[in-house]
């Protein structure tokens, strides 16, 4: 599915990348910020509530590692989740345990999907098709 | 997992800048507590004295009526005299620390606050002995 080109109706979308690992953040990172999203990120739990919280008006998009230092990303996404000013920005759950109790315990939190890593660029297409353009 | 429960303590943010009182809210849904917002010392003091909270973070620079103000107001009122309150301020610096802590603070603390910090800092005013404290960081080793 490729998509040189970004449109302008992506400009200015903000998306919130919580995920603990340097590599994989910083991949999904430059391919979003090469699509013309604005991308903010966080490394636990804790760092997310905060940027979310701050960023409650010009979020789009939460892409939510699961398995996190600190408050991992069952509890923030239940936190984000109780926010009125949150609560209706999609959070995409990426874990590399993708069983079915993964994926009810995610949707159980408040999650909107959940797709299994390793997340490569078909997964990145995928949440951008799914997510931010479709809206 | 940390959920409120219904014997939760209950802390109440004064705030008058929305962004600060969702990440607060945020923080201390994780750590298990029951939330009430004013967004000015006025309110604060209303709110205060109706739902009567284990706990009160205050801001001080606010429209309406100041953090320092609302604290005198309910550290005098016989209802929320006891309620301890803890400033938490965008400024750090000692003349701001002391008018906090002249006006019936219990202690000072400055904005943005960590997770960790928060914890402790709750933990140590909130001044119920039979509640359980915030289990943070409980699930930290489980990677």
């Amino acid at each position: 599915m490729p998509t040189g080109n970004s449109s302008p109706t992506e400009a200015e979308q903000t998306i919130l990348l919580v995920e603990d690992y340097d590599g994989i953040r910083l991949l999904m990172k430059t391919y979003l910020q090469n699509h013309g999203y604005r991308v903010l990120e966080a490394r636990d739990g804790d760092e997310a509530v905060r940027v979310a919280g701050e960023e409650c008006r010009t979020l789009r998009l939460i892409v939510m590692d699961l398995n996190l230092p600190k408050t991992d990303g069952l509890a923030a996404t239940r936190a984000i989740r109780e926010m009125a000013e949150l609560c209706d920005v999609p959070i995409v759950a990426c874990t590399a345990r993708s069983s079915d109790a993964e994926r009810e315990a995610a949707l159980a939190a408040g999650c909107t999907d959940l797709i299994a890593k390793p997340l490569g660029k078909d997964a990145i297409e995928l949440i951008i098709n799914r997510f931010l353009l479709a809206t | 997992m940390a959920r409120s429960q219904p014997d939760a303590p209950t802390v109440m943010v004064v705030d008058d800048t929305d962004a600060v009182r969702i990440v607060l809210r945020m923080q201390l849904i994780i750590l298990g507590y029951h939330v009430l917002e004013a967004r000015n010392g006025a309110e604060a003091v209303v709110l205060g004295r109706r739902e009567r909270p284990d706990l009160i973070l205050m801001d001080i620079s606010m429209p309406v009526l100041d953090g320092l103000e609302a604290t005198r107001l309910l550290r005098s009122a016989t209802e929320t005299g006891e309620i301890p309150i803890v400033a938490l301020s965008a400024f750090s610096d000692d003349e701001c620390r002391d008018r906090a802590i002249g006006a019936g603070c219990r202690e000072f603390a400055s904005k943005p606050i960590e997770m960790k910090e928060l914890a402790e800092l709750i933990a140590r005013n909130i001044g119920r002995g039979g509640v359980t404290a915030p289990r943070y960081g409980q699930d930290v080793g489980r990677r």
